[in-house]
């Protein structure tokens, strides 16, 4: 079934699933200031990224958080297409930090195992640290972009590769992994 | 004057320049780097967004080995910049440094929230300061016109010296560097990083806009303080000129190097030809105005 276009507020069949999903936001590292939001546009007329790709509006993911409309949030795409510029929470007239409520919306989409290049990206770069200690960028790339994203790189690996610019393709995890490894097992039990 | 160096992962794999080329200029100057060998990754906002408490607790335990050595971090990246004292800030308040405290325990170490986290570019013109920083230029930049990319996240880290909407640090190395700045509105413009690979078109779109306007002013050179920009603005860049329809073609420097350059260090040993754009006309510029200094 081809469902209304992800992000469309005006939409009929965008409906509110969960009218407290505002107070699931505003309980997390990055949402807490979101309930002061006047809706005044500051942030969204300081967006680089709404200025190429208006489907990424940030002053209206605010108002469809606190309309409730979870389930369009959590699926939109378009959640992944900020590039954590910070303008927004640097001009903000109300200190809403609207950068860092994306932050605390990607958490729960990730937290519940959403898929998409956004999600994937994040997972493989995770993974990564886990791993490693430290990113192995051919990895997360390879991992984020998959073989086809891959190939639309077109002559860009290989040029790098000649310039001897190419992320390495293997890596030397850090010694401290297991404490590393231990570290992030113990912040995610809560311990 | 010692630092506790971190490094971060894109300066020691696909930007490996960055890191040659501070070490040089730091070595020239008299800064002792001592590096964090065993620190992990600032979590970029990937390890944020996926658990801030695990990004936290990373963080700390970084500035805990610098506390340990008595020195404070030194970055040469914007997003490790941000992040880690972000991570310090946070650190201040004692609720959340117990909590914290109590991860780190287990790997038997603890965060005082003693340690300052300093940008390579903040040392440079703060600590080194500019007197004894041209007292090392032996190749003034010959008036060439270079242009500064800030990057957004030097510019938004907490306690960052700069007021974000309108920095002078690059354009007043590059005057002390014997070069001649270029004013141009985005240079405090985000490179489109951190989607570059969700969504490329809006990544190489944003830099393009940049790097054009930046040409347009009459720039020969770009100054980066960061090696996720310089990713963009240097191996992206044939894709920025095809997003624009015209050659860019705008060489990119670590600020690094382009103070190595102005050291009179060899441009090979600056690892100047890792770029996808050539730095050759910048450098051959420079050779034509050259006045090397006894
Ligand atoms: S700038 Fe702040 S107050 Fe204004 S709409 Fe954006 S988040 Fe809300
Ligand atoms: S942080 Fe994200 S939402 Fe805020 S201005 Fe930058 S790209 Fe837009």
């Amino acid at each position: 079934m081809a469902g209304p276009k992800a992000g469309t507020v005006a939409s009929s069949t965008v409906r509110p699933d969960s009218p407290t999903f505002w107070k699931e936001v505003l309980g997390l590292p990055g949402g807490e200031a979101l309930a002061t939001c006047i809706q005044c546009n500051t942030c969204t007329s300081s967006c680089p990224v709404e200025a190429l790709e208006p489907e990424f509006n940030i002053r209206r993911l605010i108002a469809r958080i606190k309309l409730g409309l979870r389930e369009d949030v959590l699926s939109d795409e378009a959640l992944w297409a900020c590039a954590r510029c910070f303008a927004c929470v640097a001009r903000c007239p109300k200190h809403v930090r609207p950068g860092d409520i994306v932050e605390a919306v990607r958490h729960i989409a990730l937290g519940e195992e959403r898929e998409g290049p956004g999600p994937r990206h994040a997972r493989a770069f995770v993974e990564s640290i886990r791993d490693g200690g430290r990113i192995h960028e051919a990895r997360v790339t390879l991992e984020s972009l998959r073989l086809a994203g891959l190939l639309r790189e077109g002559w860009l690996p290989a040029r790098m590769a000649w310039r001897g610019k190419a992320p390495r393709l293997r890596r030397r995890p850090l010694k401290s992994v297991p404490e590393i490894r231990a570290l992030l097992d113990a912040a995610e039990e809560g311990a | 004057m010692r630092l506790a160096y971190f490094p971060g992962c894109v300066a020691l794999d696909s930007c490996r320049e960055l890191d040659i080329a501070t070490r040089l200029v730091a070595e020239e100057v008299g800064i002792e780097l001592v590096e964090l060998e065993d620190a992990g990754c600032c979590g970029a906002g990937n390890l944020q967004e996926y658990n801030p408490e695990a990004a936290l607790a990373l963080n700390a335990r970084t500035l805990s080995m610098a506390e340990d050595l008595g020195l404070d971090v030194l970055t040469v990246c914007g997003t490790c910049q941000l992040y880690l004292s972000r991570a310090n800030v946070a650190l201040r308040d004692p609720e959340t440094r117990e909590r914290v405290n109590r991860l780190l325990a287990r790997l038997g170490r603890r965060y005082g929230g003693g340690v300052r986290v300093k940008h390579f570019l903040q040392v440079l013109l703060e600590d080194v300061g500019p007197r004894r920083l041209a007292a090392h230029v032996r190749r003034p930049l010959g008036n060439l016109p270079v242009a500064a990319f800030y990057g957004c996240h030097l510019l938004r880290a907490p306690g960052a010296a700069e007021d974000a909407e309108d920095p002078r640090a690059i354009e007043r190395l590059v005057e002390v560097l014997g070069g001649t700045p270029v004013t141009y509105s985005r240079r405090t413009a985000c490179c489109g990083f951190h989607v570059l690979t969700v969504r490329q078109d809006v990544a190489v779109k944003m830099s393009a806009l940049g790097l054009q306007e930046a040409r347009g002013a009459g720039a020969q050179a770009l100054a980066t303080p960061c090696p996720l920009c310089h990713l963009v603005l240097d191996a992206y860049q044939h894709k920025a000129s095809r997003a624009v329809g015209e050659p860019l073609n705008l060489p990119v420097l670590h600020v690094s190097q382009l103070v190595g350059l102005s050291f009179g260090f060899d441009p090979a040993r600056l690892g100047l030809r890792r770029h996808l754009v050539s730095v050759k006309p910048f450098v051959r510029a420079l050779e034509d105005t050259e006045v090397v200094k006894a």
